[in-house]
């Protein structure tokens, strides 16, 4: 319908593509407390619109070429989808093991022990329903994202691999992670853009194998510590061991965690554009404290704020490589789920 | 001719078919844009995504929510008076819809607030229907179920002895003048914690170290009342409703918000069952000839006793029980009000009270 006069300027140079994190601690603050607020009055119950308060600030002051992020999810879509979940699962759950604990208690635990695959079976697709969820509310130029049908095959991937991560005390989990992220991004379009990801774990082995070896070490010995301690009842050492225990485990997992995240992004690519990110373990672990810190002088309450400082992290390092043909991606023919994320709020991952 | 001038501006547009963006330019009229084809969107229609001080991306909903998705965007390179005027408009329609949104937000929260209100007034009337509901053997078991569960994880042994029971025997019929919905059944447990608890179905404990700290039979009859005057009021099951109730609530809408909220609203109730109590145990002892003046003094004592540290001014603020002070003022006035002039014997007789205070003897 359009009578084009030029092309944007920003898209006839040979320029990067950019991603940008306009926001600021001072214009989240107020939803923040708003959010607080209401959440309280309500005994809980605001919390879905708090979440979509949040998300829709984030969504909107991330700019990818000086174009903003729209995140077109409601408050009551997540109340909804809860309130099924609630019906559906939660209750008769909460009810069924009530009852088998009165009438077997002897033998009820080991019967909801059967269960427990289950609820990783479950887990794995709540993850994954919550991102088509959150792709399909998602926009950039009112070109919709969306992840693809796939929560069940994704729910057998992760029992799979806790299976894989039982029986390996742990020692595959590069494999594990990589494997589950190529499955998610592969999944993922902005309009029929499509975004990729094929990276393999073995970069990660060496790193993986030192921190697990130290992690080993080091609560091996703590948790000899605290048994001395306990057994002389000094509390002194007690205290010590579990301290040494929970500094160690924020410091022990950096190299770790920064190879991770290199890794996983310089993988990605959408369409013909590829991604490149790095941060340096030094950085990162700097970063985390100032996260702790947050944390534990708002109370926990300051969580938002934390999920702000990882964009603004991720997209302050985040480059791009090579350009895009706008006129390819066109709209996306799925407009997603009518409810969102009830599974993700059962069991407390939201 | 200016003023027409002044009213064309270069947009980003994009028709929500592809990402791709192209730059036209728009006329701004007073009821919408014109755009090249002679399109018009009407500023009804319009809807913001995003805006701050040099750009500002308009989205075309034309009424429908799944729309077309018609997008255009006017950057920080417009002239500054296209730019102001477009900001003002924009502004007014910002406005606008920011308007119908908040409208709609301040009748549900309203509506949010208003039931939450309605709650708090009627929860413990909702509470108590349930409570009477609840059959007097279900309350019973639960208390047996409490209790066991509590001796077995702090391995406390129950204190008896032949003439200490019998003592305590005594002590209880004394607070049947309360016409409680229950038996009442009291135990002694060695345990050195100066404290007493009741469970549901009527049945109280009393710790080992609470009979010695007491100076007189008089403190522990004023203590068994009030712990009494909780099984009569049937507080102990009202708390495993409030329990289950809040916790369940709690479970399923989560959050540090939420739980904040949860322990405010159990704590005020859990002071209100503490002065109800404290209530029917005056009343009980004055009909059994008891005298106030044994539990004051206890609560002095004990009162003396607490350090006045950062720990305690928090426990103060955190506690459920009435605070002492109120407390002692509450006592004081009732020994005023009823007991003036008047000789009291006392309930047991010296043999007895002994036989009770050694009650755990044996078991050492």
């Amino acid at each position: 319908m359009s009578e084009i006069f030029e092309k944007p300027a920003s898209e006839n140079e040979n320029a990067h593509h950019t991603i940008e994190y306009v926001g600021t601690v001072g214009a989240l603050l107020p939803i923040v407390l708003m959010n607080l607020l209401l959440t309280m009055i309500t005994l809980g119950i605001y919390r879905f619109w708090a979440k979509t308060n949040i998300r829709k600030y984030l969504w909107g002051k991330t700019q990818f070429d000086g174009e903003a992020f729209e995140y077109t999810g409601r408050g009551g879509e997540l109340f909804v989808g809860f309130l099924i979940v609630l019906v559906v699962f939660l209750l008769p759950l909460t009810i069924g093991m009530t009852y088998l604990l009165q009438l077997y208690p002897t033998t009820a635990p080991y019967i909801i022990g059967a269960f427990y695959p289950l609820f990783i079976f479950l887990m794995g697709i709540a993850v994954y329903r919550a991102q088509v969820y959150r792709m399909s509310r998602t926009n950039w130029r009112r070109i919709r994202g969306a992840q693809l049908k796939g929560s069940a095959a994704y729910g057998w991937i992760t029992l799979k691999y806790a299976v894989l991560s039982f029986i390996t005390f742990g020692l595959i989990t590069p494999y594990i992670i990589c494997r589950s992220w190529n499955f998610l991004m592969n999944n993922k379009r902005v309009g029929s853009g499509v975004i990729a990801s094929d990276v393999k774990s073995k970069p990660l082995f060496k790193v993986w194998f030192l921190t697990w070896l130290a992690a080993i070490v080091v609560f091996g010995s703590m948790i000899g510590v605290i048994y001395y301690g306990a057994l002389t009842s000094n509390a002194a050492l007690i205290v010590l061991g579990y301290l040494v225990m929970f500094l160690s485990s924020a410091v022990l997992f950096i190299w770790f965690k920064a190879a991770l995240f290199n890794h996983l992004f310089n993988g990605l690519r959408y369409q013909n554009m590829t991604f490149s990110f790095h941060i340096s373990p030094k950085d990162l672990l700097v970063f985390s404290i100032v996260n702790a810190l947050i944390l534990i002088f708002t109370l926990g309450l300051g969580a938002s704020f934390i999920t702000q400082r990882w964009t603004g992290l991720i997209c302050e390092r985040l480059h791009f490589e090579g350009r895009l043909d706008f006129t390819e991606i066109v709209q996306s023919p799925e407009f997603g789920p009518n409810f969102g994320e009830g599974l993700v709020e059962a069991f407390d991952m939201g | 001719m200016i003023w027409a001038s002044l009213l064309k501006v270069k947009a980003k547009y994009t028709d929500g078919q592809t990402a791709e963006a192209n730059i036209l330019e728009v006329e701004i009229k007073l009821d919408g844009l014109i755009l090249p084809s002679g399109d018009k969107w009407r500023y009804c229609d319009i809807d913001l995504i995003a805006a701050d001080k040099s750009n500002g991306q308009l989205f075309y909903k034309n009424g429908e929510i799944k729309g077309p998705g018609l997008t255009l965007m006017f950057e920080g390179g417009m002239a500054d008076p296209a730019r102001d005027f477009l900001g003002r408009i924009s502004g007014r329609l910002t406005g606008d819809s920011r308007w119908h949104f908040v409208r709609w937000q301040i009748v549900t929260g309203a509506a949010i607030i208003g039931l939450m209100v309605i709650f708090y007034i009627f929860y413990p009337y909702v509470n108590r229907a349930l409570v009477a509901v609840i059959p007097d053997r279900w309350a019973v078991r639960a208390g047996d179920l409490v209790l066991d569960q509590l001796y077995t994880e702090y391995s406390a042994n129950i204190c008896q002895s032949e003439e200490g029971d019998k003592a305590l025997n005594k002590l209880v019929e004394g607070m049947k003048v309360m016409d409680l919905a229950y038996d009442l059944r009291v135990q002694v447990v060695d345990h050195h914690q100066v404290n007493a608890l009741t469970a549901p179905g009527g049945r109280i404990v009393i710790l080992n170290g609470l009979l010695q700290e007491a100076e007189s039979v008089s403190e522990v009859a004023g203590i068994l009342a009030h712990e009494a005057g909780h099984v009569y009021y049937q507080h102990p099951m009202q708390g495993v409703v409030n329990i289950l109730g809040f916790s369940i609530v709690g479970s399923f809408f989560g959050g540090d918000a939420a739980s904040i909220a949860i322990v405010v609203l159990s704590m005020s109730y859990g002071r209100d069952m503490e002065r109800l109590a404290d209530k029917k145990a005056l009343e009980t002892m004055l009909e059994n000839g008891i005298s106030a003046r044994g539990i004051l003094g206890f609560f002095e004592r004990l009162n003396k006793k607490k350090k006045s540290n950062v720990a305690a001014e928090l426990e103060k603020l955190l506690s459920t029980h009435p605070l002492s002070e109120e407390r002692i003022k509450y006592i004081s006035e009732h020994i005023e009000q009823y007991e003036r002039g008047k000789k009291f014997t006392p309930f047991l007789t010296d043999h007895e009270w002994q036989a009770l205070k050694n009650i755990c003897k044996k078991n050492k």
